[in-house]
């Protein structure tokens, strides 16, 4: 954001235009920043370069030249006031029927544009409606995954909780929405949301990735209240392939008693 | 993000006169205000060791107090054989430190080893994020924004609180008054051992989502049921024509036709979703 900023003031720097205040600004920034220090540098260089080129000087002949054309361009014009009156004859039927009145010609003018709406609309009527609340829900669908994403990235867990809800109520998320999910399920800083997202992500389970996420997020988890849900969530989906990182972590000294219960049980419901 | 970033204040603070309050308990006290006190700020609190408690008042500026925990008595007794005769020399501090950026007050206790009790007040419209992990409880009271509050040990207590509240307990009791909810933000309540306790004003719009593995669901509201998401979902989809009924799933259920989802999740607590009366 801060080199963006500075950036923009680049031309006005190299002028010389600036006040010392944002000369300062510039210098400092440049000694810090290592991106706006090598963009600075080669457009002083393109700015010097530009300085060396010499300044073109007209020759004899463009002097002629451009007598020539001003001459070719006023014979033009003089050309151009005789056709008008050939355009006035021709307007002659119109002048005939439009109102001499300002106050006929408002009206005169609504009334065409009344027509004009009217008939548009009508045409809209008969076409394309089904196509149009077709794509209509198709945008709504994109503005909705749009702005989970946008969502899930905020600092505020209420927020992010918003876009967990939201992402569970569409048909079919995207790639974007489920990497979000996933890396909420592994990465978020707060427990209450890393829940919602394991609920959000079992309404996708038949995605080969969100399956696989949710195995290996397993061993990633350290609340044992996540834990548990995924443990659950594991016997709901079947999947055999889990009883192997469920019996790894009843080996695994680090996890809670209780935990391991639940994984003991989980593995007995899948084997059955 | 703006060009004029500025730190507002920074606060550290040593304490050498231990010396001379010896006996008594070390309190720290700073008040810092907030860059722009016309926007509600958001108020962050961390301790690794001590309790934490946070009250709204009628003011614009954050008052915080570092209590270090009455522990001189027994360090008499620890005095050693080696250093006997010797005076101890007070080198202990709350190690309180406050910094102050963009509305944005962020609050610590560097300690581990001591424990430090925190009491802040903050204005009445203040978001919180606390965060804590032993040796206390949390206490919110009469404070109305976004609360976030994680905990492992301890309880959590908030009383006529306003907005929504995001908390998670590892061991300890949840209870929560509301005066008022935000009608539009979700909120969530979760812990491993302990109940959560919620009372909500009556007349709120919401779905619930609840669940309590080794525990039991309690609510004076009028809650309808709902088919779980997973559920509806699979009547749907019946592609090998086995119906499916999954235990052990959430309970799903809505408050005057719903509203922002509330989930509510605890091992082996009870939860109790109260309507105030």
């Amino acid at each position: 954001m801060k080199c963006k900023h500075i950036k923009v003031k680049f031309p006005d720097f190299l002028i010389g235009e600036l006040e010392d205040i944002s000369k300062k600004e510039i210098q400092e920034h440049v000694s810090t920043c290592f991106s706006c220090r090598e963009e600075l540098e080669s457009l002083s260089e393109i700015w010097t370069k530009l300085g060396v080129l010499p300044q073109e000087q007209p020759s004899d002949s463009l002097r002629s030249r451009f007598y020539g054309m001003l001459d070719a361009y006023k014979q033009g014009l003089e050309q151009e006031k005789v056709k008008p009156r050939v355009h006035k004859l021709q307007g002659g039927w119109l002048t005939h029927w439009w109102p001499r009145q300002p106050a006929f010609q408002v009206t005169f003018s609504l009334a065409l544009l009344l027509v004009g709406l009217t008939a548009g609309y009508l045409l809209n009527l008969n076409g394309k409606k089904v196509y149009e609340v077709a794509s209509l829900r198709q945008e709504v669908q994109g503005m909705r995954q749009t702005l989970a994403i946008s969502l899930l990235e905020q600092s505020s867990p209420t927020e992010r909780l918003r876009g967990v809800g939201l992402s569970y109520r569409m048909e079919k998320p995207n790639k974007k929405i489920i990497q979000s999910l996933l890396d909420i399920l592994d990465n978020d800083s707060n427990v209450n949301v890393r829940l919602a997202a394991v609920d959000a992500l079992y309404l996708f389970h038949d995605n080969p990735t969100v399956k696989e996420g949710l195995i290996q997020s397993l061993s990633r988890q350290t609340s044992p209240l996540v834990q548990v849900s995924l443990i659950d969530l594991m016997v709901n989906m079947h999947e055999r392939r889990a009883i192997e990182s469920l019996k790894q972590l009843i080996q695994d000294e680090k996890f809670n008693p209780d935990v391991k219960n639940h994984a003991e049980q989980g593995i007995q419901q899948l084997t059955y | 993000m703006r060009k004029t970033q500025l730190y507002l204040t920074v606060f550290t603070l040593f304490l050498f006169a231990g010396t001379l309050c010896y006996g008594q308990e070390k309190v720290d006290r700073v008040t810092v205000p907030f860059s722009n006190p016309s926007k509600p700020g958001l108020v962050k609190a961390h301790t690794y060791n001590g309790g934490i408690t946070v009250k709204g008042y009628n003011g614009k500026e954050v008052i915080i107090e570092a209590r270090l925990r009455g522990e001189i008595l027994t360090e008499k007794k620890k005095i050693s054989e080696k250093a006997k005769g010797m005076r101890l020399i007070q080198t202990r501090t709350t190690g309180l430190s406050v910094v102050e950026e963009d509305n944005v007050m962020s609050i610590s206790v560097e300690s581990s080893k001591k424990t430090v009790d925190l009491t802040i007040q903050v204005p009445f419209s203040t978001s919180l994020k606390l965060h804590g992990y032993k040796n206390g409880d949390i206490t919110v009271d009469k404070v109305n924004g976004e609360i976030e509050v994680d905990r492992y040990k301890g309880e959590l207590k908030f009383t006529d609180v306003s907005g929504a509240v995001v908390a998670h307990a590892y061991s300890g009791n949840i209870t929560v008054t509301f005066v008022k909810v935000d009608p539009e933000k979700p909120m969530s309540f979760s812990n491993w051992k302990g109940d959560i306790d919620v009372t909500f004003p009556a007349n709120i719009k919401a779905n619930m989502k609840m669940k309590s593995d080794r525990g039991e669901i309690y609510s004076d509201f009028d809650l309808k049921i709902m088919p779980t998401p997973q559920e509806a979902l699979k009547g749907s989809r019946k592609k090998d024509g086995k119906y499916r009924i999954s235990i052990g799933q959430f309970i799903y259920g809505t408050i005057s036709g719903g509203g922002p989802e509330y989930q509510f999740k605890t091992y082996s607590g009870d939860i109790l979703i109260r309507k105030a009366k």
